[in-house]
Order: C-alpha cells, then structure tokens, then sequence
C-alpha cells in the first residue's frame, strides 16, 4: 500500500512539474496580450485625449485585463515617488516587480524602455514609442504562442513519464 | 507661520522642482538669500543659477543639460508634460503650488501660430509668493466712495502680480467698511490663484470666480457672460485684444483690476496700446510701483491723466 501511495506521489509530484511548465508559457502568452492590449488604450488616452499619466495609469490599474494590470497598479502606487525619482525610474522598478507578469528578462528589459517616453513633451515621439515597443512585444508574442503550442505537449508528456519512470526504477 | 518661514518655504517648494542633483547645492544658500530669492535659473551649457535682488548668481555644479531640462517638466507636470502642451505652447507651465516655469527653445510654427516647442534650451522657475496684507496701505485708497477701475504698474519683476493677488482678496472678502465684491479673475498664467486640483493654491477670496489657462481676452468675455462680475481681474494687458474685451466690460459696468509693465504713468502713456484705455478714461485709479532702497512702495494716482 504504502509503494502505491509513493508511486502516486512521485507520478502527481513530476505531473505538476510539467503542468506548472505548461503554465508558464500560457502565462507568457496571456501576459503579453494583456500588455499590448494595455498599450492599444495607453496611446489613445496620451496621444488622442493627452490624458496626465496618473489618470492613465489608475484608469488601466481598473481595467487593463490581468495580469498586465498588476504592472499598471504597482506604477500608480509608485507615483508617490515622483519628484523624489524619476518617472523612468519607477516604471522600471514597476516592471521588473511585476512577478505576475510571466516574462522574460529581454522582454522586461523591452517594456522598461517605455518608461524613457512616457510623459514627455513630445506627444508623436510618444506614439511612435509605444508603437515601437507595441511591435516588439508582438514579436515575443508570436514566439510565445508558437512555443506554447509547441513545448506544452512535451511539458505535460515529459511530467507524466518522468514519474512513471522513476516509479519502474524505484519500485 | 511667520512671514520668514513662509518665504523660505515657498523657495524650498521651488527647490523640489529642481533637478535631483542641483537640489543639495540650492540648499546651501543662506536663510536670508532663501527668503528673497526670486527665480531659478537653467540655460542649457551653463550652471544653473538663483535670482536673488542684488542679481543672478551661480548654484556652481556643472552645466544644465537637455535631460534636466526634461526633468524639470516632468516633476512639474508630474510626468504628464503631454497633458500641459497647451500650456507649453503659451511659453511657460504653472506647478503644483502656483510656481511658474518659464521656458525658453525652439519653436516651430503650425498654419502661422506657435505650434509646440522642438526642443527646450532653457526655464525659469519662478519663486511666486503670496504677501496676506500687501495691499493694506493702499486699500482706503482704493475703495473710497466705492471701489472702481484700476491699473497697477511697474516694471517686471516689480511684484504686481502679488499686489493684484491681496487686492482681489481684499475687495472679494469685504472689510469693515466696504462691502464683499463679486470678482471674477482672468488668471491666464494660472500663477494668480495657482489653481491646482480644482483649488486655488493662493487666496484670492471668497467670492472670487476664477478662470484660468484662457487667453484674457477670451476669458474676460466668458466672465462677463456667465459669471454676472462686479470687478474683473486679470494680470498684464499685453495686446489689443485684451483691451477691446476691458472697453467691453467697462461698456457693461464691470470695473476692472489690471496690471501693465511700465516704469511710470508717463512710460505708459508714450505707449499707443495704453494711452486709448487711459484716454477713455477706462482707469479711474492707478497704483504705481517704485522701489527705493530695497523697499517697495505704492503711490495712488486718480483718474484725470493725459
């Protein structure tokens, strides 16, 4: 009895590594959607109606879709520090504490740089920044969607086989 | 807080509009100069400097750059210089606090109107500071047999806008023996009442109607239409137009409380601008600005000027 509950044990421990995999890059995907679509109203509201970036952000914190809304919310919290840091500052701090947001160092590296042009004079250079930036992260999306449907069978067969293998090792 | 303290917190406000690393070296000055103090200076290539009374002076440090430049608009509009654009355009930005920021740079022109700035090469930030009883010698003067049109004047810098300021507080709270006024005020620049948030920074009354960051022109209209004013206030009569819309109100009965750079009555009516407005008569009271030893002193004049 006490074999079979270890051969479950290992069998669900290896099966939620290679969920937890499958999670991941679903997460990667769903972040990133949720960031260009955030980008999409973010332009409209600083480049059409030249809403201030506090508005900009508190009105994404509501209703930017997750995760990408927990990067918006940690920005508007950190604009208490304004005056004390720099804008630039916080939106890079903001991001890269953002943990909800699964994505790569490259990709958070990408996403800091907007906060180079957010807020400045220059309303067309701001366009053509999220623009810029919008394109980029569109790029990782398609290679985050082409390795969500490629790897995540894997993930989920190799969860499953490699704690069926150690249970016929083991055992 | 007394008078001091008042001062040099309002220069220490300016100093948060700095940029971080000039800060410390603002800080430095003495007490006495803190309190003076009246602008900030920062020209692209060159130190940052302080306008004090006796003159400019360096805060040392190295040479203002364009990322200061930028970071100064973006304290003072708390990163939304976007939003402010159309302030910009008019060639300064008013900050939290009613502190106003002079700009200077390359403008580029849309269909013949100033169109945006292609890039910054200087600012100015002005150490604005509200003086509660500035007017108190003068407003006897001033209302005896009822209060009517009136034109201050002195040179830039020679606190105008701070003599308006308690004036319209003055007329707009009433004393004991002068009634409470409906003023209306054209505070174009916004350094006037500092509206920030929906609510003026600076006193200007209880029974002051503000309009602010509208051409004087325009807004001496608007007032006129919808707010049913008694006086209407506005700082600086630079163009024409601000004069067809004062001949306008006064046609109405509204009486006016307004400033114009000049050194004297005689500067001003060599000017053609002014001379109609004072040759119709527009003006019953003028309070003129002099400084003698460090010190400011007014001096009413009445109507009959030519």
């Amino acid at each position: 009895m006490i074999r079979v509950i270890g051969a479950v044990l290992i069998i669900a421990s290896t099966s939620a590594i290679g969920v937890r995999g499958v999670l991941r890059l679903r997460g990667r995907v769903k972040s990133l959607e949720s960031l260009i679509a955030s980008l999409d109203i973010m332009e409209s509201e600083i480049c059409t109606r030249l809403t201030p970036m506090r508005e900009v952000l508190e009105m994404l914190s509501s209703g930017a879709p997750l995760p990408g809304r927990r990067l918006f919310e940690n920005a508007a919290n950190g604009m208490e520090r304004l005056g004390k840091t720099s804008f630039y500052s916080i939106w890079s701090e903001s991001v890269q504490r953002t943990k909800e947001l699964a994505l790569r160092p490259q990709e958070r590296e990408v996403l800091s740089e907007l906060g180079l042009c957010l807020g400045r004079y220059d309303v067309r250079e701001q366009a053509e920044t999220i623009a810029r930036i919008r394109r980029r992260l569109e790029i990782f999306l398609k290679k985050s969607e082409e390795e969500r449907d490629r790897d995540s069978k894997i993930h989920a067969f190799f969860g499953v086989a490699a704690g069926l293998f150690a249970v016929i090792i083991l055992l | 807080m007394n008078d001091e303290d008042y001062r040099v917190s309002r220069y220490d406000g300016a100093v948060l509009l700095l940029p971080f690393g000039m800060r410390e070296r603002a800080r430095r000055l003495t007490r006495v100069d803190r309190q003076t103090a009246e602008e900030f200076r920062l020209r692209i290539g060159w130190p940052p400097t302080v306008m004090l009374p006796e003159g400019e002076i360096s805060l040392g440090g190295g040479p203002v750059t364009r990322d200061d430049l930028s970071t100064v608009l973006e304290i003072a509009t708390e990163a939304s210089a976007h939003s402010s654009s159309q302030q910009i355009k008019r060639g300064f930005l008013t900050a939290k606090g009613g502190y106003r920021i002079g700009l200077g740079g390359s403008v580029f022109l849309l269909d013949g109107e100033v169109g945006g700035y292609g890039s910054f090469t200087s600012a100015a930030v002005r150490i604005s500071r509200e003086v509660i009883g500035a007017a108190d010698p003068l407003m006897h003067g001033l209302t005896d047999g009822g209060f009517t049109s009136t034109l201050i004047i002195a040179p830039p810098g020679g606190g105008k806008t701070t003599l308006l300021r308690d004036i319209i507080r003055q007329l707009s709270d009433g004393g004991r023996d002068r009634p409470e006024m409906r003023v209306a005020l054209a505070d174009e620049r916004g350094e006037i009442a500092a509206v920030t948030e929906g609510k003026p920074s600076m006193n200007v009354g209880k029974r002051t109607d503000i309009l602010d960051s509208c051409p004087k022109a325009r807004a001496v209209m608007m007032l006129l239409r919808s707010m049913s004013p008694q006086v209407i206030a506005l700082d600086e009569i630079t163009a024409p137009e601000d004069i067809s819309s004062i001949q306008m109100a006064r046609n109405c009965g509204v009486y006016i409380l307004a400033t114009a750079h000049a050194s004297s009555l005689s500067d001003l009516l060599s000017r053609p601008l002014y001379r109609d407005l004072i040759q119709e008569r527009i003006f019953d009271r003028f309070v003129i600005i002099e400084k003698a030893d460090g010190k400011r002193t007014y001096r009413l004049e009445r109507g009959d000027i030519k």
